[in-house]
């Protein structure tokens, strides 16, 4: 990564300075001519490297390319590769060489303007969470960006100002969801609303019994008492919407509680054949409570638009009561749902009537031919009879569903009026012409500009908002726009860090902002911005005081949430989903969210415990609920939490290497491929990237109609000499990994072309360019392990790309190994690594 | 196959009963707004189709090439219209648009997004550059469709490096060109239009300033936010100008559940609704971006997910299946071009004539995950068409004929005077205006 973004600057702007920099000892153009030169030169060129331009050149502008990449190869031990013939250089010559390629690397660096950070906005979710906690509104349940473009990553990182893009398209919702929030948060006008109870009974949810099986299965009881739900999925396509919530939902914002009265029924007691019923009933049945940002949010099959409030695991056969309290806007329909349920309920209400309740079988004509071709004799009249008589199929059917007896809506609760977000911006007031507009303008520029911030600096915008009013405007409008103005300004949107070449270290308030969306992805809190007005924040001491601090705080798990899907390039879940009828639990049991979680929660417990780097590969421990516990093999993890569980070796899952979450991004949503994952690994766990493949390579067209795995089709691969170079450092780190299907299930066999049962063996072992081989996944961790150097300076890396908004170049690299090497020490660990990236010179410099 | 279509009739309001053309009067021209429809001109329009797995190479282009050719079987349906469109073969965006599904967005620019900084106007593609050239002449200078999109996969991109998103809900669509918002709602609409342009009148001047803060490294970043604000404030005018015009009245009943239909069903009521928006002259460009399928198998007899089906490895069954998917989306394709050319325009063309209508994939070979060799269809619009041309592709001697090139194409017959888009090298030859 270093090497790409050193490589183009360099390109940019040298040769002016080159001259500058201490030459390059000839003991590097000499080692290259003895142990390079016999398969990198213009006859034999593998891997497309060909060193006779840099012998020609030592210095010259086009060798650092070859000497970065050279400099990786002998600090990944991969070259010269250890093979019959090939001549090694002595462990002295090889140390001697990198030490003089890095030193002088370095000076011609040195000699260079320094890299910065570029001005960079803010993210999608660092605005929603600065919205947050700037006016109190709810981007977690209620988010008004969605239609923000997708951020533009580097390698993962959204961060990187270099990459962000900004279009006419999102000025237009920046200005959109400002006056949305400020929406929200502001009630002038507008008395305490009453606290309403509304009591939903069973009629609210059906009229009547369920004759047959449809999609929905919605039966109300006999006595009205209860409603039976029989059907149900994540996004299932009828949710059970009250009926006087339907169309309007409730009446306006607030926290509301819902509370229900339900049980389980014919879970574990159905007495039908469990095959025949074809229903997974491992789990108890579990009751999603939701709310729908509007009515339109549930017309279809989606889950767009729709957020989960709660979900409860209800007890069979035993009637309880479930509440809950959740933040809903204006509009905002609730709903429930049976979200682990076996979606449509057609088919299997169908079946069951049909084999076990005659009573309840409708003679359609269809049936009746049946019938009658199958020699029974039956009359019209019997027919009509019996149809009249038929019991409904939901009096006898028995199978598993939710039974509802009553929803309670009691809201909205909140006891302050106004709200304390409405008096943060503008007062006491609820009314609009009494408010002190110049002040409640510059006190939420204070905040929003994250630094103090004079008059005269907002003066266009209270003017605009006062001439407003003279010109006719209500007062709650005009203010409504001169505080859009304040969240749509570039000095709210982007993070300021000033000009480099006047002064390269960040300011005391930069420098705030910059440690708050590092570890908060948001805004600095009063405590932070109080240690930048006094110049505290300066001191070392301060500074780790307020790093401590702020991890301890629950909005840093921002930081393992954020960091994780940069790091670890879990971005890609989900842009290619598993289809539903692969891999039926991804969506079916909610598996992706499950999988982002049991990630992040292993990131912050490293970081809680301050346990060391290397835990991310061998850690005997992972975070699961039910759902991911039952996806891994587990029999005995319950329930919707999760919870910290020993993972036994014969799991085969220690680290993040067996973490669902990194081993879904790695594949495609349909098959592995050694390649994607290899590249993984050497990406995202030791930070060396491979080279780009040669130009104009054509992919190979799979050919699976025989029984050749992806791993004989890739070695067909490297049988192309040109191909060999390159594949042979990737596919190794990725073969282990073949144990794990697209989502991450393992297995032992591949899927057999189009049919059931089971293809080819899995074949796990693998060889490193140097001759390393290991059997499997353990053997894997182990060749990672013994590079752990590797995967801390990766660590390093990632940790300062996306606290800073900027790759680091080759300047920053003698820092970088500094800090590493650091982590690794003995008693050291995460927590130490972060507080080591955020005292140093890269964090607090532009 | 049988596929369970909406009862409804949507499309009597332009076939007719019989079969007879019915084509509605364009909208009336803003007076000194719209320049070729106010001169009794017709406009030149443009629709782009995509979708992100692209179709079975082997089923999809012809064995021969010229006028006498089989149409293989993923295109066979289009064989009644023959004459009206010309297979493309062997055009792509070289190394530019070579990323796997990472590389499909690059279908109509010819170049990744994560590249656009190398070139004079980003990643823009083809049908953004022609809404450049509309501008405010129609309601929309570009309409972008999506039916089962995928974020990754965008189609449209703008010159600052940014996707469009397109808009999925046949609803919505519909709403934004034929509903006439009410009176109140168009109070608000447009108090918000001029409380917008003032906001952004405002942010200037803090972007003034905080220009003389940063450094140069800074500035492009900076120069982004200002494009961002004038571009905005051009795009409130021209719809400030829109709001007081009424919208075109259609005699077309969009099915209330439309939102909520199958892939199979819904398909056909975008290629309606971009008929009626090109009818009306209420936008001249728009893409439409097709691509799953929905999790129900898009109401498809279908075993196995889209995805799963386009990773075929040549298997018999999957490619079966996979065939009925891709049968789906030309079929609806063609059915497009019925209604086009079943509507008869001022200049005596049908709408077909006057519309250039590109389907295609920015994948060439899902199964390889190859964006080499992208499938190509242009039809209408003038050109003179019933071929399968073969562009030369000879990697021993680097020659390769761009895609960019066919976008170049498209844009001088939309009207521009430009000799290079993105990655073009020339205009694409064999093709020719008639």
């Amino acid at each position: 990564m270093i090497r790409y973004f050193f490589a183009l600057s360099l390109f940019a702007t040298v040769s002016v300075f080159a001259e500058d920099a201490d030459l390059l000892s000839p003991s590097v153009p000499e080692f290259v001519e003895s142990y390079c030169l016999e398969c990198h030169d213009d006859l034999t060129t593998k891997g497309d490297r060909d060193f006779l331009p840099f012998l020609d050149d030592p210095n010259g502008m086009d060798s650092f390319l070859a000497l970065e990449e050279i400099l990786d190869s002998l600090n990944l031990g991969e070259m010269p590769p250890e093979k019959d013939g090939v001549t090694q250089p002595s462990d002295d010559e090889k140390r001697a060489v990198i030490r003089e390629i890095t030193r002088y690397l370095t000076a011609e660096a040195a000699s260079l303007a320094p890299n910065e950070t570029v001005l960079r906005r803010l993210t999608r979710y660092e605005y929603n969470n600065t919205m947050r906690d700037l006016l109190g509104v709810h981007p977690e349940v209620y988010d008004a960006t969605t239609a923000f473009p997708v951020d533009e990553t580097k390698h993962g990182f959204a961060t990187v100002g270099e990459t962000q893009v900004l279009s006419e398209y999102q000025m237009g919702l920046y200005l959109e969801s400002a006056r949305n929030y400020l929406d929200q948060t502001l009630v002038f006008g507008q008395e305490k609303p009453e606290v309403k109870r509304l009591e939903i009974k069973p009629t609210e949810f059906s009229s009547g019994p369920v004759y047959r099986g449809a999609v929905a299965y919605r039966a109300l009881a006999e006595d009205a008492s209860y409603v039976d739900i029989g059907h149900g999925a994540p996004d299932d396509r009828r949710p059970n919407v009250p009926k006087s919530m339907q169309g309007r939902g409730v009446s306006v914002a607030g926290t509301y509680r819902i509370t229900i009265k339900a049980e389980a029924k014919g879970r574990l007691d159905h007495g039908y054949d469990p095959e025949l019923l074809g229903i997974d009933l491992k789990q108890p049945i579990k009751m999603g409570v939701w709310f729908g940002d509007n009515y339109r949010a549930l017309e279809k099959s989606t889950t767009r638009g729709r957020n989960i409030i709660e979900v409860f695991e209800l007890k069979d056969n035993e009637v309880g009561t479930y509440s809950v309290e959740a933040w809903m806007p204006k509009g905002g329909v609730p709903f429930i749902n049976w979200i682990n349920g076996p979606g449509a309920s057609k088919r299997h209400v169908r079946v069951m009537i049909e084999n076990y309740h005659p009573e309840s079988t409708i003679w359609t004509p269809t049936r009746v031919d049946e019938m009658r071709e199958q020699g029974i004799e039956i009359t019209d009249e019997e027919v009509e009879k019996h149809n009249a008589s038929v019991v409904p199929a939901s009096y006898v059917f028995r199978g598993p569903r939710i039974r509802l007896y009553d929803m309670v809506i009691e809201g909205p609760l909140d006891e302050e009026w106004p709200p304390a977000n409405h008096r943060e911006l503008v007062g006491d007031t609820l009314q609009p012409h009494k408010v002190d507009i110049p002040a409640a303008m510059l006190k939420l520029a204070n905040r929003a500009y994250r630094r103090p911030v004079e008059m005269e600096e907002i003066a266009h915008i209270v003017k605009y908002v006062e001439d407003s009013i003279e010109a006719g405007e209500n007062h709650k409008n005009a203010m409504k726009s001169g505080f859009s103005a304040i969240l749509s300004s570039p000095h709210f949107l982007f993070l300021n860090e000033g000009n480099a070449d006047r002064r390269p270290k960040l300011d005391d308030y930069q420098l705030a902002s910059r440690l708050s969306y590092f570890l908060w992805s948001s805004m600095p809190d009063e405590e932070l911005l109080a240690a930048a007005a006094s110049g505290e924040l300066r001191s070392q001491t301060e500074l780790l005081a307020q790093v401590d601090r702020m991890l301890a705080d629950p909005k840093a798990d921002a930081f393992a949430k954020n960091f994780t899907t940069a790091w670890l390039r879990l971005d890609k879940l989900g842009s290619m989903p598993p289809g539903t009828k692969q891999f039926p639990t991804y969506l079916g049991r909610r598996l992706e969210d499950a999988m982002r979680t049991e990630t992040k929660m292993l990131f912050s417990h490293i970081l809680e415990e301050n346990r060391p780097v290397t835990e991310f590969i061998e850690a005997d421990y992972t975070f699961l609920n039910d759902s991911l516990g039952e996806h891994y093999g587990f029999t005995d993890v319950e329930g919707e939490h999760f919870r910290k569980v020993a993972m036994p070796a014969e799991m085969r899952r220690n680290g993040i290497l067996g973490h669902a979450s990194v081993l879904t991004a790695s594949a495609n949503g349909v098959e592995t491929s050694p390649v994607v994952r290899g590249i993984w690994v050497l990406e995202s766990v030791l930070g060396t990237p491979p080279s780009p493949p040669p130009p104009d390579v054509d992919a190979i067209e799979p050919d699976t109609r025989g029984t050749t795995t992806i791993r004989e089709q890739l070695a067909k691969h490297r049988e192309v000499a040109a191909c060999n170079d390159c594949h042979a450092k990737i596919d190794p780190w990725g073969f282990a990994l073949e144990i794990y299907d697209p989502i991450g299930g393992l297995r032992t066999h591949y899927p057999k072309d189009g049919r059931a049962g089971r293809g080819p063996e899995i074949d796990t072992s693998g060889e490193l360019v140097n001759g390393d081989s290991f059997e499997n996944e353990v053997g894997l961790k182990d060749m990672i392990l013994e590079r752990k150097h590797l995967v801390s300076r990766s660590l390093t890396e990632k940790l300062l790309t996306y606290g800073t908004g900027r790759e680091p170049g080759f300047l920053d690299r003698e820092e970088i190994e500094r800090i590493a090497a650091v982590a690794l020490e003995e008693d050291k660990g995460l927590h130490d690594l972060v507080r080591a990236v955020v005292s140093s010179r890269i964090f607090r410099s532009r | 196959m049988n596929f369970k279509r909406s009862p409804l009739n949507r499309r009597h309001f332009l076939r007719g009963a019989g079969g007879t053309m019915m084509s509605l009067p364009f909208l009336e021209a803003m007076t000194g707004k719209v320049g070729a429809a106010a001169a009794g001109e017709t406009p030149v329009r443009m629709v782009c189709v995509g979708n992100n797995f692209g179709y079975v190479p082997d089923l999809f282009f012809p064995t021969e090439t010229g006028t006498d050719y089989v149409l293989p079987g993923q295109i066979k349906v289009l064989e009644r219209h023959r004459e009206e469109f010309s297979i493309l073969s062997q055009l792509d965006h070289g190394q530019e648009g070579v990323g796997g599904h990472g590389g499909v967005h690059a279908f109509l620019s010819g170049i990744l997004s994560k590249n656009s900084k190398g070139f004079a106007e980003g990643n823009i593609t083809v049908d953004q550059k022609a809404a450049e050239h509309v501008g405010t002449a129609t309601r929309y200078s570009s309409m972008q469709m999506g039916c089962g999109t995928s974020i990754g996969n965008r189609l449209s991109w703008t010159a600052s490096g940014a996707a469009i998103p397109p808009v999925e809900d046949p609803s919505t669509l519909f709403s934004l060109l034929f509903q006439e918002p009410e009176a109140k709602d168009l109070g608000l609409l447009k108090e918000a239009h001029i409380r917008q342009k003032s906001i952004l009148d405002l942010v200037k001047t803090d972007a003034d300033r905080l220009k003389r803060q940063i450094g140069k490294t800074d500035q492009e970043k900076l120069d982004q936010y200002f494009t961002s604000v004038r571009d905005l404030e051009k795009r409130l005018t021209q719809s400030q100008a829109w709001l007081d015009q009424p919208k075109p009245k259609v005699d077309y009943e969009l099915p209330a559940e439309a939102d909520g239909f199958d892939f199979v069903e819904r398909l056909p009521i975008y290629y309606d609704l971009i008929a009626l928006a090109l009818q009306t002259d209420s936008t001249r460009v728009i893409t439409l971006e097709v691509s799953g399928i929905g999790d129900n198998s898009g109401g498809l007899p279908l075993t196995k997910g889209y995805h799963q089906l386009t990773h075929h490895g040549r298997v018999a069954s999957y490619i079966e299946e996979l065939s009925i998917i891709e049968k789906v989306h030309t079929a609806a394709f063609a059915d497009f071009l019925d209604t086009l050319r079943s509507v008869e325009e001022p200049n005596g063309r049908s709408l077909l004539d006057n519309t250039m209508t590109l389907f295609g994939s920015g994948m060439g070979n899902a199964s390889s995950h190859s964006n080499k060799d992208l499938p190509l269809i242009l039809a209408g619009g003038g050109f003179q068409h019933g071929q399968h041309i073969r562009y030369e592709k000879d990697k021993s001697r680097g020659t390769q004929t761009m895609a960019c090139n066919l976008y170049l194409s498209m844009l001088q017959r939309f009207g521009m005077e430009i000799d290079q888009f993105n990655t073009s090298t020339g205009t694409l030859t064999g093709l020719e205006v008639v």
